[in-house]
């Protein structure tokens, strides 16, 4: 079982209802939104062109990535299709009156994997 | 530029930016992929008049050796005559028309084209020598008379070109500029090293469209973000005259609008830097400088691997030259190979054709095992490439195509549709409108040749 660190953001009792705004938890860039009166936290990078999606557009549950139009639900980072074809992490998120907090599992060390190829590779 | 500099500026391919041509904005309808009228339009007056690809030079070594092509309803028969050089006809008997040549390619040994049906004999020159009952004819022995239908036959690249139309341009005349710009990499000297066609349930258009446009690489080349500088704002688009065109894709790392971390561009180039003995850590902060460190390297290890690159720039290092001769064939080329991919018109059906992928191998100096990149497998030089026919879906031609040929059927269907209402394009996909266009002046007859 992955352990999980918790981390505290600060206060965000100002983030408005379809607002959003970037944290930074070491090297990773979360972005946190609040849509119906309610905290989410997900990898602020689309799975498809690493893209910030804080960039983009948040529509109900739904961002959008500004450069191809990926989309990914904030409740749990799941990608909507093409042209991403797997979801981003998703951060659980206590909002109480001391501030926000987020759980960050310690991920695996990610093994090699065979090369992304096209016919566009060169010699 | 500091002493180190290997940038040649004027070796390879020019970077010249070709004049746009004015296009027009009349629709490109769903009929133009759908129509058997519009097809036997292009038939008669496109198809029949324009310089095509049947096969690679080095598949007729012999005098005797032969091939035959279907193109459309057409079947054309190309062998190396007594003079050494190669010669196309119609394939064809002259007697009462039947098929004469049913094989795709073999060798006579110093026999003849025998009919299968009379047994009229015609030797590699296409000359009638043989007919059963000679004396028989009130009007005339054919021998010598009826020989097989010529038609214009020349090579470049490596390529068989033919021509329908006897009172053609010449070859060289009709490939203007693309040949003097793919002269350099020498494709006359590559090995046809993988050979698939396929039957696809889509029109001929529907192919060469997808080659005259990078607009869909983030879409159906997901994995080409993070290699290449996939915006059309990086990209250089070329239209020439002649109705050919190009276009200019920066290789070797991803453009500016790429965000992400180094991670996956170094994975997506992980091959080409483990070939090349390459170390990209120091670009881990700053992937825009990848790009000429990769071209330098390449021309400073080049020779060692095998490779002359004297004739390249350090741009044709890394990046993606993709040309796209009217009316059905693209070049995509690579500094060791080429993938050249072709489509040809269904007999009957316009709604279907005959995808051809060829990768082409310029095996290094001394090689002859290699591990082709592109096509993810070993070739050899003296292996005889096996032809491999199925329909889509059945054979791979390789990843990237893979993904393209992927969309296109669905493609086909929407364009069947009575819902569609003609394409609303934006400027970076213009050479698919001057494609079209130049369809339209071969079909309305008023094209100056």
């Amino acid at each position: 079982m992955n352990q999980a660190d918790e981390h505290n953001l600060g206060d965000f009792s100002d983030l408005d209802n379809g607002e959003l705004t970037v944290c930074e938890v070491g090297a990773l860039e979360i972005l946190l939104c609040r849509v119906e009166g309610k905290l989410y936290a997900i990898e602020d990078n689309c799975s498809h062109a690493d893209t910030p999606l804080s960039e983009g557009r948040l529509s109900g549950f739904q961002i959008n990535c500004p450069l191809h139009g990926a989309s990914f639900d904030v409740r749990n980072g799941a990608h909507s299709g093409p042209p991403a074809y797997t979801g981003v992490r998703c951060f659980e998120i206590n909002e109480n009156d001391l501030g926000v907090t987020v759980k960050i599992e310690n991920e695996k060390s990610q093994s090699e994997e065979g090369p992304q190829t096209g016919f566009f590779q060169t010699r | 530029m500091t002493d180190t500099d290997t940038n040649k500026p004027h070796a390879g391919i020019t970077r010249e930016k070709a004049v746009e041509p004015e296009l027009g904005q009349g629709p490109i309808d769903g009929f133009r992929y759908n129509s058997a009228d519009f097809a036997a339009l292009e038939w008669e007056q496109m198809w029949t008049k324009v310089w095509l690809v049947a096969g690679r030079v080095d598949q007729l070594t012999n005098p005797g050796d032969y091939i035959t092509v279907p193109i459309g309803p057409e079947s054309i028969l190309c062998s190396v005559g007594s003079d050494n050089k190669i010669h196309a006809f119609y394939n064809v008997c002259q007697h009462r028309g039947n098929r004469l040549v049913s094989t795709e390619n073999g060798s006579l040994n110093g026999g003849d084209f025998t009919c299968a049906y009379h047994g009229w004999r015609f030797n590699t020159d296409g000359t009638l020598v043989w007919v059963h009952c000679e004396e028989d004819f009130p009007q005339g022995s054919p021998c010598g008379k009826r020989n097989l239908v010529e038609i214009p036959c020349d090579t470049w690249g490596g390529f068989i070109w033919i021509n329908m139309d006897p009172d053609c341009k010449d070859l060289l005349d009709y490939l203007s500029p693309i040949s003097e710009h793919l002269n350099c990499y020498r494709m006359e000297q590559m090995k046809r090293t993988h050979w698939v066609t396929l039957e696809g349930d889509f029109n001929w258009k529907v192919v060469q469209d997808n080659f005259n446009e990078s607009y869909h690489l983030p879409f159906v080349h997901p994995q080409t973000v993070t290699v290449m500088n996939e915006h059309y704002s990086g990209c250089q688009f070329d239209m020439y005259p002649s109705g050919h065109c190009r276009m200019l894709m920066p290789g070797g790392g991803p453009g500016p609008q790429y965000k992400g971390s180094y991670e996956k561009t170094f994975q997506g180039l992980k091959e080409d830097f483990t070939f090349w003995d390459f170390d990209p850590s120091p670009f881990k902060g700053d992937l825009s400088a990848l790009r000429v460190a990769l071209q330098k390297h390449k021309r400073e290890i080049g020779s060692e691997k095998g490779y002359d690159f004297s004739l390249y720039s350090d741009e044709q290092l890394t990046d993606h030259y993709h040309y796209t001769v009217f009316p059905n064939v693209s070049f995509s080329m690579k500094p060791d190979g080429c993938i050249f991919l072709m489509a040809y018109p269904h007999p009957e059906n316009p709604k279907k054709c005959f995808f051809n992928m060829w990768y082409l191998t310029k095996f290094p100096e001394g090689a002859t095992e290699y591990y082709s990149n592109s096509m993810r497998d070993w070739v050899s030089i003296n292996q005889q490439v096996e032809h491999e026919t199925g329909k889509v879906g059945e054979i791979s031609c390789g990843h990237g195509i893979d993904q393209d040929v992927a969309i296109w059927s669905s493609q086909q269907q929407g364009l069947n549709s009575r819902g569609y209402r003609g394409e609303y394009i934006p400027h970076q996909e213009r050479r698919i409108r001057f494609f079209h266009e130049n369809i339209d002046r071969y079909i309305s007859s008023n094209f100056d040749q």
